[in-house]
């Protein structure tokens, strides 16, 4: 047996949602738990998210008036599989995710609110609404030394919640903001985060950040330990039950998104710690890797002058693609998607490719708005009444705009001429933009219908603002079972060896099915790959 | 409006701490996020400042305008964000206070509470919450500027108010004014650093 520096029970690399969940399911079983993190903040990605899990069949849903079963859940994913989703896995988490549900709520100050946020294909089979679930706000008080040590979420810098938006809340009134923020509370996936983390903490849970995992260590085909670079020097952690990897993606590894990416990748929207560490450790253990070319698919704008964590900040475009009066098109000055659809989908559409060209036609592409929306919707941190920053490109006509930007000035002209006519009675024969509920939730509530999401765009001046290919993380990698444990190349498991989250090959395939289907499936197969681990055989 | 005002006392005269100031050369470096200026004029300026807010750090241009000139005891300045919705204003001052003080220390002014009572009292809650976050629970600690004996010293005060306006303002002006206080702070005690230790 190799020496060691320290020993614990169970291992956990990453502290998001998945590492966080699996952690504290690990330490409830009693057994002496540690989650390493790599960066100085503890909270993954998930910090910076929503904080919104997906979990179907879950017992809130009912607050908003709907229901869902097993038969109903799984209708709804197959309908999403086009052959990539695994089926089995897909079961257990359908079975497993209100249970792990109500375990968080019961083992931490997390309680969760239906959101009547539609799924992403509502109109599917088996489609509905209330399955993406919000923790509304958290005392970041309640972490103690910890919360410095909480990740920040740069798109979201104030207090507030998923359900603020159901609730009608006015996120701009200071005296609803400032007394949240007298009373340090904090929100979306930082409200999550704290509240797991406290939680697991309170079970006696270590952390530590600042390490980062860098090999395991493997004795006679068994996952035994990990060495962690802390501090400038190496140390090796015996882990005596198992290593859960729950590390995120590789979405900031430039080298493996080309390798295994099917597509341009131009920019991340997590924290840019996420560089494949756990993929390249178990790829070392011989794992078998699963839906590796896969990623949860984002269009996003830059903001000149935005960081994070000293890399240009990349911000998702979700309602400034809905609301009435926004188009996409590509530098034929054609409009390519349902622009309003589902990011992950509209994301995809990016990565479409002309083979006669040999070429990616819909990059890059814009966003063209006119003078009308920006007097009415927000647009990226510009909000009506604002300046007009200089990041939107404008010109007082559709063909100086399209010569701007490097755009077709026929095409745009045309396109847009076809738009509007098209709104004008109320449709969108091309691309079925405001056909869905979900096109016109993120629309004008105000307005009736299809016309939720669609509106015409006629007034000087006009605006174009570029789209880039994004994505929120990877989700291939080390392909598990439906105990979460890591899978070799052979079909075996790999003993001691366990992943959750996006450092794990998803089992959603190309979908994603609702808010939150990316922290649902890390918050359940983490907690089963905590509970497995903490039940596993001790071998030494 | 956030508005914050700090004084601090140097071991210098007037002339000395006015020839200092009047350069903004010699002490934009001294600003909190600073990136860089641009000299347009004896009056204008662009300024370029990196600040964080909730883990997002942003880049922004202002332009600045003195208004005033009063040698060697004020100057006055506006100043509006050339991208951002944010406009403000301040003002240096500095005072004789003869020579020999034997203690010349550097205190924050007290903050003022201008906006009424209950507003008053969140903001000092959120200044202390802020600046704890800002300083990672450590507190800001003015440099006492060497005194020698028999030498004059200057008090000089910075007063600056920033706002953001539109539609994010209100709820931005919260977090803005609190973060100005040790922004000021550290400017005026690195400018007394430098009057007091010339070369």
């Amino acid at each position: 047996m190799p020496v060691w520096d320290e020993v614990f029970d169970v291992v956990v690399m990453g502290s998001g949602a998945a590492g966080v969940s699996a952690a504290m399911a690990a330490q409830h079983r009693g057994v002496r738990t540690l989650v390493l993190e790599r960066s100085d903040k503890l909270g993954g990605t998930s910090a910076v998210s929503g904080g919104v899990p997906w979990i179907p069949n879950n017992h809130h849903m009912h607050e908003v008036g709907t229901t869902d079963s097993r038969e109903q859940a799984l209708t709804y994913l197959r309908s999403l599989s086009l052959g990539k989703m695994d089926i089995e896995l897909a079961e257990t988490y359908v079975d497993e995710g209100p249970q792990v549900l109500r375990f968080i709520e019961d083992e931490t100050q997390l309680k969760f609110r239906a959101l009547k946020t539609p799924d992403y294909h509502p109109e599917h089979p088996g489609g509905t609404f209330g399955r993406s679930v919000s923790p509304g706000l958290f005392p970041g008080g309640e972490l103690g030394e910890l919360r410095a040590h909480l990740r920040s979420a740069p798109c979201f810098p104030l207090p507030v919640a998923m359900t603020d938006i159901d609730d009608g809340t006015n996120m701009l009134d200071p005296v609803v903001i400032g007394d949240r923020l007298a009373k340090g509370m904090v929100g979306t996936g930082m409200a999550l985060m704290a509240g797991l983390i406290k939680g697991a903490v309170d079970k006696g849970v270590e952390f530590r950040r600042n390490a980062r995992g860098r090999r395991l260590v493997i004795e006679d085909g068994a996952i035994v330990g990990i060495e962690v670079e802390q501090d400038g020097r190496m140390v090796r952690i015996g882990a005596r039950r198992a290593v859960i990897l729950a590390s995120g993606g590789f979405e900031w590894n430039k080298d493996m998104a080309t390798d295994l990416m099917g597509g341009p990748i131009e920019g991340p929207l997590s924290p840019p710690f996420n560089e494949g560490d756990g993929l390249i450790m178990a790829a070392e253990a011989q794992a078998s890797m699963a839906n590796a070319h896969e990623a949860w698919w984002m269009p996003m704008i830059r903001i000149p002058g935005d960081e994070y964590e000293g890399q240009q900040l990349n911000r998702m475009v979700v309602g400034e693609r809905a609301a009435p009066g926004s188009i996409m098109v590509n530098r034929a000055g054609k409009r390519f998607v349902n622009e309003a659809h589902n990011y992950n989908d509209v994301g995809r559409s990016f990565r479409n490719f002309d083979p006669v060209a040999f070429d990616y036609p819909n990059l890059p592409a814009w966003i063209i708005i006119d003078a009308t929306f920006l007097d009415k919707y927000p647009f990226g941190t510009r909000y009506p009444g604002d300046p007009v920053p200089a990041w939107l490109e404008s010109a007082p006509t559709l063909r100086e705009l399209a010569q701007k930007i490097g755009v077709d000035p026929d095409g745009l002209e045309n396109t847009v001429a076809r738009f509007n006519d098209n709104v004008a009675r109320g449709e969108d024969p091309d691309f079925h933009r405001g056909r869905s509920v979900y096109d016109r939730h993120y629309g004008d509530p105000s307005r009736e219908g299809a016309l939720q999401s669609l509106g015409p765009i006629g007034q000087a001046p006009y605006y174009a603002c570029r789209v880039y290919s994004g994505v929120l993380g990877t989700k291939g990698g080390p392909k598990i079972n439906a105990k979460a444990e890591v899978v070799n190349v052979r079909g075996g498991r790999i003993p001691g060896l366990y992943a959750a989250g996006n450092v794990s090959g998803g089992f959603t395939g190309m979908a994603y099915p609702g808010a939150g289907a990316t922290i649902g499936p890390g918050l359940v197969f983490g907690h089963i790959a905590g509970r497995e681990a903490a039940s596993s055989v001790n071998r030494f | 409006m956030p508005e914050v005002e700090h004084t601090t006392t140097v071991a210098a005269s007037m002339p000395q701490v006015w020839n200092f100031v009047e350069d903004m050369d010699n002490w934009a470096p001294f600003l909190t996020g600073y990136q860089r200026h641009e000299k347009i004029n004896r009056d204008e300026s662009i300024w370029v400042v990196k600040g964080e807010l909730g883990g997002l750090t942003r880049t922004a241009e202002f332009k600045v305008q003195v208004t005033e000139w009063q040698e060697p005891s004020r100057v006055t300045f506006v100043m509006q964000g050339v991208q951002e919705p944010v406009t403000g204003s301040g003002e240096f001052l500095a005072t004789d206070l003869g020579g020999g003080a034997d203690d010349a220390s550097s205190a924050p002014a007290a903050a003022p509470a201008s906006t009424g009572s209950w507003l008053g009292r969140l903001w000092d809650r959120l200044s202390r919450w802020l600046l704890r976050r800002v300083t990672n629970s450590v507190d800001v600690q003015a440099v006492k500027p060497a005194v020698s004996g028999g030498q004059r010293n200057t008090q000089i005060t910075f007063r600056l108010n920033v706002q953001a306006g539109g539609a994010t303002g209100p709820v931005l002006n919260l977090l803005l004014g609190p973060m100005l206080k040790p922004v000021a702070e550290d400017l005026a005690m690195k400018i007394a650093r430098s009057v007091d230790s010339p070369g």
